[in-house]
C-alpha cells in the first residue's frame, strides 16, 4: 500500500499494518521468553502510531483544504 | 484447541490486512482495517497479554477508526470515482515487496534464534496489569514521559497546521 497508493489515507492504514506487524512480532517473541518487556514496547508503539495518525490525517485535511486533491504527488506545495 | 484458535485469528488478521491493501475504496479499506485491529486484539487477548488487547480495541481500534471516519466525512465532497485508479506503478510495488518477502522469509528460516523461539514458544498468562504498571512507573518512567511529550508535541502539532489553514483561507 505505501508504494502504490497514492492515497494519503491508504498510506496512512498502510503503516498501520506495518505497526502492526511489528507489534505481532515483538509480543511472539516476549510469550516465547515469558517476559512482558513487549508489552510495554508496544504500550510505547500504540503511542506513537496514534501521534502519527494524528498528524497525518492533519496533513490530509491541510492538503484536501488547500490543493483540492487527495493525492500525495501535490504535498510539496505546502512547504510555501 | 487455544492454539488452532490463535491459528484461526491469524489467519483472519492476514486475510483481513490483504483485503484492506488490495480494496480500491477507501471506506471499504478503511472497515477491512477495523477487522484487522480488532483480530490483532482478539490474538493479544488469546495468548495471555489481556492488557493489550483492552487497550488495542478501547484506544488504538477506536481512536484511530473515528479518526479515520472523520477525515473521510470531512473530505467526502471529493470526487472518489476515480479513487481505484490512483495506482502509482503497482508492478513495482509488488516485486518489491516479494523481493522483501523473500529476503525476510529466508533470515527467518536461517535463523537460529527463530528455530529456539519454535522449539520454547509457551503460553504464559500469569504477567498481570499490575506487573506491567509496575515496570511502566519504576524502570521505563523516563521513556513513559518521553512518551507523554511527544503526545502534548502532537497535539501541539496538530492545532499548528489548522491554524495554519486558517491563515491561508
Amino acid at each position: 500500500m505505501l508504494l502504490s497508493k497514492r492515497h494519503i489515507l491508504s498510506i496512512l492504514i498502510g503503516i498501520e499494518l506495518f505497526l502492526n506487524g511489528i507489534n505481532l512480532m515483538f509480543i511472539t517473541f516476549a510469550k516465547s521468553y515469558s517476559s512482558y518487556v513487549a508489552d510495554i514496547l508496544i504500550l510505547f508503539i500504540l503511542v506513537i502510531t496514534a501521534c502519527e495518525v494524528a498528524i497525518g490525517l492533519a496533513i490530509f485535511i491541510l492538503n484536501q483544504r488547500i490543493n483540492k486533491t487527495i493525492d500525495i504527488s501535490n504535498l510539496e506545495s505546502l512547504k510555501d | 484447541m487455544l492454539d488452532w484458535l490463535i491459528i484461526f485469528f491469524c489467519f483472519l488478521a492476514i486475510s483481513s490486512a490483504v483485503t484492506t491493501s488490495m480494496s480500491s475504496k477507501i471506506i471499504r479499506s478503511t472497515f477491512f482495517f477495523g477487522v484487522t485491529l480488532f483480530v490483532i486484539a482478539f490474538v493479544f487477548i488469546s495468548i495471555g497479554s489481556t492488557l493489550l488487547g483492552v487497550v488495542q480495541i478501547l484506544l488504538y481500534t477506536g481512536g484511530t477508526l473515528v479518526l479515520f471516519l472523520f477525515a473521510i466525512i470531512l473530505t467526502a465532497n471529493w470526487d472518489y470515482k476515480n479513487l481505484g485508479e490512483t495506482f502509482n506503478k503497482p508492478i513495482r510495488a509488488i516485486v518489491i515487496s516479494f523481493i522483501f518477502l523473500g529476503i525476510m522469509s529466508y533470515i527467518v528460516s536461517t535463523s537460529p534464534l527463530m528455530k529456539e523461539l519454535a522449539e520454547n514458544f509457551t503460553i504464559n498468562s500469569s504477567n498481570t496489569s499490575k506487573d506491567i504498571s509496575k515496570t511502566l512507573f519504576e524502570d521505563w518512567f523516563v521513556i513513559l514521559e518521553v512518551a507523554s511529550f511527544l503526545l502534548l508535541g502532537t497535539i501541539v502539532g496538530c492545532l499548528t497546521l489548522l491554524k495554519y489553514r486558517k491563515e491561508i483561507s
